[in-house]
């Protein structure tokens, strides 16, 4: 019974043998192309790979816009609408732009100007706000720093803003130091 | 299988690669190299920005789109804005986000007109067709 089976396994690997290397050599031909096709398709895909990486970084910079100028465009709300920051004359309306009212520069105001998602909002633009010798003290007298919802002082970059500060009567001119969180 | 056989079943397989391959680039190559693509992005990048700048007018404002946008349909929602052609999929449909101030409102759509303008009355933002 042993004998019967080793016997059948001995004359299946011959026929194997026989299928793919005979005498006359010819099953090296399909070797060899089974070879030179596995390679081949490893390199095809290899290319088409690169090829999709080269677009994508092709199509990255044509649709490229710079960081600062998409936070500069945000910015301007805080120096320019009296929702914001923005000093706004009570009599006539007008609004002056570049013009911070102290009354107004509080983390109350800037929640309601800019709240990003709680959850998500760390995927886009975070400010923290100085506003030189000006800032809001705390409870110890310390002046505290605004600081966007989202804003976990990874800083990226610094925009300065030359601003004017309106105190009641007084009018004082100053730097808005504005520190950029892009997105984490 | 004898040698032809193995023949006819390797050239067969050599052509579904080659035509694979071919198929692959051409078709990538189309896909990036459309400036559809690319002008989607930009269009919603511009518009994103475009909210950004009349959310910090203090008055009322309008800006018309400088560009032909008859072939894309643009939808203005309270916190993005989307950009497509029409049979895009879910992946190819351009989103960008935007955060407003409270109280504020962003409404519109445009399908396939040519100018876009984007308005600001009070605390309302209107995305509609050029007037």
């Amino acid at each position: 019974m042993l004998k019967e089976k080793l016997k059948g396994l001995v004359f299946r690997r011959m026929s194997i043998k026989k299928t793919t290397f005979n005498k006359k050599g010819e099953g090296f031909g399909i070797a060899r192309k089974s070879i030179y096709w596995t390679i081949a398709s490893v390199v095809s895909v290899m290319a088409v790979i690169a090829l999709v990486f080269i677009f994508t970084i092709y199509q990255g910079k044509l649709v490229y816009n710079s960081p600062e100028l998409e936070a500069e465009v945000i910015i301007l709300r805080f120096i320019n609408n009296p929702e914001c920051f923005a000093y706004q004359d009570e009599v006539t309306s007008r609004v002056y732009l570049g013009t911070i009212d102290l009354e107004k520069y509080t983390q109350d105001n800037l929640d309601k100007c800019y709240f990003p998602e709680e959850d998500k909002g760390y995927e886009t633009y975070n400010f923290g706000f100085n506003l030189e010798s000006l800032n809001p003290l705390n409870d110890e007298g310390e002046e505290i720093m605004l600081r966007t919802n989202n804003y976990f002082n990874y800083v990226d970059f610094t925009i300065y803003k030359e601003v004017i500060v309106r105190n009641g009567h007084t009018l004082t001119p100053t730097t808005l130091i504005i520190y950029v969180q892009e997105k984490i | 299988m004898n040698k032809k056989g193995f023949s006819i079943v390797f050239m067969i397989i050599e052509i579904i690669i080659v035509v694979f391959v071919v198929y692959s680039t051409i078709s990538i190559a189309n896909v990036y190299g459309s400036s559809k693509t690319v002008n989607k992005i930009n269009l919603a990048s511009d518009i994103q920005m475009m909210v950004n700048t009349l959310v910090a007018s203090p008055a009322d404002a309008f800006v018309e789109y400088p560009g032909d946008v008859s072939e894309y349909k643009i939808f203005l929602y309270q916190d993005s804005v989307k950009v497509y052609i029409e049979g895009d999929g879910e992946n190819q449909q351009i989103t960008r986000f935007f955060v407003l101030p409270e109280g504020y409102s962003a409404v519109g759509s445009l399908v396939e007109k040519e100018k876009l303008c984007l308005k600001k009355s009070s605390r309302d933002l209107f995305l509609e067709e050029c007037q």
